[in-house]
């Protein structure tokens, strides 16, 4: 990894996403489309980040199963973070990896370069931690919230009233959007979600030894 | 749309205008001719009816209440300022149903404050209904954490006095949403909806949901006005509603605007014109002002997220008599959280195979903190002339004891064996935007009209038939959370009210 220090002034010019990058600044920040916007893919970078963030191994599914539900395009809904920054938090890490962007880092220097962001240690120009943090740690806030809030199975369809349109046959309005047919956020967590109706007769068995009134 | 002549119209169907309607309703008559009083009780958001039954709930608030985190709770708050609920039942559909009736000094408080004769004694009877009609109790021994217990005898052993918390709630199965905070779909949790708004509809109450107040139809006769009707929204349509009576209970914000809105407020507003001034609509408001907690990592878990961690301990630490500058520590020791809190938790790793690995193990159990809450004499928010909330007033009693009570904090958790504890030592800073919760006062009751806005009877000073009565009448912020303190109160006013005008 490169210590010299740098500008950030210096650190644009000199790398070779630099010219991008300046254009971006002219180009409208807070895009909140996927996809390539004014030279940065706003898209690519955060399903890779996402990646990271929440990995995938062999019978454990991560973020990037969801991608085919178009995760990556939920978490850009609400993301601020500027086409600038998030470029050079992608060119940055070539710095450190050889000339290697983001992109095209592998897991293990992807990690290597999350932890250099997090401490902010091995990164000579102070303001250009900051931005690096700043950008790791919004797209970390909302990948999580995005993820673990269970999307996509994370809401019900809903009547022109707002009133949710519960399964064919519930009669006990649970509200559980959540099925087995693909591993999201609260089965990584083995969370439960809003209760079945077996699991509400079951606590008040319970409720109903210590503290009940009818 | 509504019909256009009441006896009573009461604005705000939180905390306290369905306990006022219900009351009213059915206790109250009309004084010339000793009929039955027609009570409109207006809301600005959705109602979702159905007869209460703790512990399963109705069909559709079940339906309704969905505890996911797909943002549609939203819908049922305001839109310009999402700490506030817009939906019949208000705020006590989202509060935590802590229950910290009145204390002593809350008492000598607001009497301090303002000269108003809300002593203990007058307020018996409502906190006597409150207790009962909120189910008010302390939390069962059978759903404590192990943390909390170990906090109750650490806590006891260095000489300080734990108490266990009380809940308001009746039959609740812990299923832990309401610590998110989203609503309970199983009307356990003590709101107006299950307790006063089925008593003021079999009274006859119209509620009247999804209807906007714009203003209050205010006439100058004189130095003073008169309160005469309502001009209300509702699906794209303004119009009219007369009323003998206006009772307002937006709460600490909906109420000052709406007053101000009508013309009733300082001069300075920037708003409608000015009709009646008084300069303490929007001003003086009490709270606790937000200062950072401390927590802890445990080696162990310090619960086993079976039945949710509602309902710890707290604990008082005053340094004089009077109560001002009291410390108030909620302790919570082994809660669950949703999946998506306890991923940002500030203990989780950053990432990865261990941030997963945190989740799946529910780290989260692991992790207590002690929150300490301050009353003091000074500091206040207030509403500016452009409508914004802003904090002033001398903080250095608050700063004070908020480091006092931070370093207390540091000690029990280092003697409960925490191995990560946050530092006490970041210094506290309070801006003119720190934020706060309980926020009462904007409107407050006092004998002096120069420094308030009602009197003691909810009564305004300066516009005739206009009354004001929710946390925008307290002069002070309680020790604990204001929820039961201002349902108490709001049975007391109804008393009132009726006693003055509807007998």
């Amino acid at each position: 990894m490169s210590k010299t220090k740098v500008s950030r002034r210096d650190f644009l010019k000199k790398t070779t996403t630099g010219a991008t990058v300046t254009a971006v600044t002219l180009a409208t920040t807070q895009c909140a489309e996927p996809g390539p916007a004014g030279g940065v893919d706003r898209s690519a970078l955060v399903a890779a980040i996402g990646d990271t963030l929440i990995p995938s191994d062999p019978g454990d599914p991560g973020y990037r199963i969801l991608e085919d539900h178009n995760i990556t395009a939920e978490v850009l809904k609400q993301l601020r973070v500027e086409d600038e920054d998030l470029a050079l938090f992608d060119s940055h890490s070539a710095e450190m990896f050889s000339g290697k962007g983001f992109l095209q880092l592998s897991e293990s220097e992807r990690e290597q370069y999350f932890d250099a962001v997090f401490s902010g240690d091995q990164i000579a120009d102070p303001d250009i931690a900051r931005t690096l943090q700043r950008v790791l740690q919004s797209i970390r806030r909302r990948v999580f919230q995005v993820y673990y809030s269970n999307y996509p199975e994370h809401a019900l369809p809903r009547d022109a009233d707002g009133v949710p349109v519960l399964p064919a046959g519930d009669t006990h309005q649970i509200t559980n959007p959540n099925t087995t047919a693909l591993v999201t956020g609260w089965d990584t967590a083995g969370y439960m979600g809003p209760l079945s109706w077996e699991e509400e007769e079951r606590r008040r068995a319970i409720v109903q030894k210590i503290d009940w009134t009818e | 749309m509504a019909e256009t002549k009441y006896d009573v119209a009461i604005v705000g169907a939180g905390f306290s205008g369905p306990i006022l309607a219900a009351k009213i309703a059915e206790k109250g008559v009309h004084p010339q001719t000793g009929d039955r009083l027609k009570v409109a009780l207006i809301e600005a958001g959705p109602y979702f009816p159905g007869d209460p039954r703790a512990g399963h709930g109705s069909p559709l608030r079940r339906q309704m209440f969905t505890n996911l985190e797909d943002n549609y709770d939203g819908t049922y708050l305001w839109e310009n300022d999402r700490s506030r609920a817009k939906i019949v039942g208000g705020s006590s559909l989202h509060w935590g149903a802590q229950a910290f009736l009145p204390f002593d000094v809350d008492y000598l408080h607001w009497q301090k404050e303002t000269g108003v004769d809300w002593t203990q004694e007058n307020l018996r009877d409502g906190v006597a209904e409150i207790r009962r009609e909120f189910s008010v109790h302390d939390f069962p021994d059978e759903i404590d954490t192990q943390g909390n217990k170990l906090f109750y005898d650490v806590a006891k052993e260095m000489g300080y006095d734990p108490r266990r918390q009380a809940g308001a709630r009746r039959n609740c199965i812990y299923c832990g949403f309401c610590n998110s905070p989203m609503m309970c779909k199983y009307d356990s949790r003590a709101s107006t909806v299950v307790t006063y708004i089925p008593v003021a509809e079999q009274n006859g109450v119209e509620i009247i949901p999804d209807t906007y107040v714009e203003k209050i139809l205010i006439d100058r006769q004189g130095e003073r006005g008169v309160a005469r009707g309502l001009v209300c929204s509702s699906e794209g349509s303004s119009y009219e509603l007369e009323a003998d009576k206006i009772i307002v209970s937006g709460g600490f914000m909906g109420s000052p605007l709406l007053l101000m809105r009508s013309g009733y407020g300082p001069k300075e507003w920037r708003g409608n014109p000015i009709i009646v001034e008084n300069p303490n609509v929007g001003q003086h408001i009490d709270g606790h002002a937000r200062t950072p907690g401390v927590s802890a990592l445990f080696d162990e878990p310090m619960g086993d997220g079976e039945l949710s961690n509602i309902g710890g301990y707290y604990m008082i630490h005053d340094e004089r008599t009077d109560g001002e500058g009291r410390l108030l520590f909620r302790a919570g020791f082994g809660g669950m959280r949703l999946p998506s809190q306890a991923a940002l938790n500030s203990y989780a790793p950053w990432y990865g195979r261990e941030h997963k690995k945190w989740i799946r193990d529910k780290g989260i159990l692991r992790i207590g903190s002690l929150s300490p809450s301050n009353s003091k004499p000074s500091g206040r928010w207030y509403i500016d002339p452009d409508g914004q909330l802003l904090y002033g007033g001398d903080h250095t009693l608050t700063i004070r004891r908020a480091q006092e009570g931070r370093a207390m904090a540091y000690e029990v958790l280092k003697k409960m064996g925490g191995k990560k504890i946050s530092s006490p030592d970041a210094p506290v800073t309070i801006t003119p935007r720190t934020g706060g919760s309980h926020k009462v006062g904007s409107c407050r009751a006092g004998v002096d009209p120069k420094t308030s806005v009602v009197n003691q009877y909810f009564e305004s000073h300066d516009v005739d038939n206009l009354l004001v009565c929710d946390g925008s009448a307290i002069p002070r912020v309680t020790t604990g959370n204001t929820g039961t303190p201002q349902a108490s109160l709001t049975v007391f006013a109804a008393g009132r009210m009726i006693a003055r005008h509807f007998s």
